[in-house]
């Protein structure tokens, strides 16, 4: 289990960031395929909870994509939220903490398909998540990938989180 | 002088019963940094002089730092360079707002633009407005291709007001203002509804690095972390996180601890 740590606010150099954004080939993301960590599974379109909380998928073996962030190959953050457990066991991120950089993440759409290459896994104090770097608008085209970790409390719940960050590599 | 917890991610507060304060975007404000001087170098972005950005080079746009709402003193330094500052400007910046701040104009004469983005989104619209950050391109009009301006005679450094569009692809033109001579076609730009933009113009009409446009998307439908977690992978079972935390961080700050106390009547 990675130690908690701190993310620096992170800085595009020239070559992350595509100039010429002004064509859009992107999609509504419909499935989740992670291989080295055995994720294959639907994605739901899902908005705020009724406290301002990044909603979660209703099946805890699908995953929730942000509808106000990016699509699929899109500029922008493309922000998918997964269980990392239910009430009895393991849902489906509950090894997103084990995936390692440079391994691929896709989303797909019948014939269309996004191709990410994972860059980091951090873990933050629920308190301490950088936001603006997941939902607000980016340059680069990358996907956040989201889920519970450290110790658990009946009351306040995991007290953090994991984030995943991938860059799109090809459509 | 404010510490700049959020930004650098210093270490938690050490105060007794610390309430874990989400950034939701309302104690916060969301700030990104543009390099728009056709000439000045790879530069670090100092705030209240600490280093924010590191090594953003000319047509960087920055991701939004989150920073606690409140005036700040910006500098921006050469890459690498503590000691020399080439602009500084103090800031102003509200709670729930997005903002850029860039530099532009031709290092002799560099300065800091600072403006609000627009973070209230339409569904099926877009909003855009244009920002005129090229030194020696005169006055312009941006326009569909061969129509009528969407707007008009915006000279250097002026940034417009933002237009509401139809979400949709447009073919574009820059024009000098009043004339129908094209400075630059933009093929193709996909807007998409509930999306708002900034199109900067920067470069150079005559030299190098070339006049482009570069489109962002601004600001965010911001939220909070998700509630990812029930319980089911956890390996102690009620483990009060949260009053540990503050103990142990007020035990390494010398923080005296209140603990409410049983009062036998």
């Amino acid at each position: 289990m990675p130690t908690a740590e701190f993310a620096e606010p992170q800085v595009l150099t020239s070559k992350q960031v595509d100039r010429q954004t002004f064509h859009s080939n992107s999609f509504v993301p419909a499935r989740l395929v992670i291989p080295s960590i055995d994720v294959d599974t639907s994605i739901e379109a899902v908005g705020k909870d009724e406290a301002g909380r990044m909603d979660t998928p209703s099946d805890v073996n699908h995953v929730g994509w942000y509808q106000y962030g990016a699509k699929a190959g899109a500029t922008g953050n493309v922000v998918l939220s997964g269980h990392l457990d239910d009430l009895n066991g393991p849902a489906i991120f509950a090894n997103l903490d084990q995936l390692p950089i440079g391994e691929l993440v896709t989303l797909q759409r019948k014939d269309q398909v996004a191709t990410y290459e994972v860059v980091s896994v951090k873990q933050y104090r629920l308190d301490q998540v950088p936001l603006a770097s997941i939902f607000a608008a980016t340059q680069s085209k990358r996907i956040q990938l989201i889920t519970c970790a450290g110790p658990y409390d009946e009351n306040l719940g995991y007290r953090d989180r994991i984030v995943v960050t991938a860059h799109l590599i090809e459509t | 002088m404010k510490k700049l917890m959020s930004l650098l991610g210093t270490l938690a507060l050490a105060f007794a019963f610390v309430l874990p304060v989400s950034a939701d975007g309302h104690e916060n404000a969301m700030v990104r940094v543009l390099h728009a001087s056709p000439d000045a170098p790879a530069v670090d972005v100092y705030v209240d002089g600490e280093v924010a950005v590191e090594g953003a080079e000319f047509k960087d746009l920055t991701d939004y730092l989150t920073l606690p709402a409140g005036d700040y003193n910006v500098e921006i330094k050469p890459a690498g360079d503590a000691e020399t500052v080439v602009v500084a400007a103090d800031l102003s910046i509200e709670a729930g707002k997005f903002y850029t701040a860039a530099a532009i104009g031709q290092l002799e004469n560099i300065e800091i633009a600072a403006m609000e983005d627009d973070a209230n989104f339409e569904d099926g619209k877009s909003k855009v407005r244009v920002a005129h950050f090229a030194p020696d391109a005169p006055a312009v009009d941006v326009a569909p291709k061969g129509g009528d301006p969407l707007f008009s005679n915006l000279e250097f450094k002026a940034v417009s007001d933002y237009g509401t569009l139809d979400a949709g692809t447009y073919d574009l033109e820059v024009r000098p203002a009043g004339a129908t001579d094209v400075v630059k076609a933009l093929d193709g730009v996909a807007l998409e509804g509930g999306k708002n933009y900034t199109a900067f113009a920067i470069g150079l009409l005559e030299g190098e690095p070339a006049f482009e446009v570069l489109l962002a998307a601004d600001g965010g439908e911001m939220a909070m972390a998700p509630e990812t977690g029930q319980g089911g992978l956890a390996q102690t079972a009620s483990m009060n996180w949260l009053l540990a935390a503050a103990v142990v961080g007020a035990a390494a700050a010398g923080f005296y601890v209140f603990r409410r106390q049983k009062q036998d009547a």
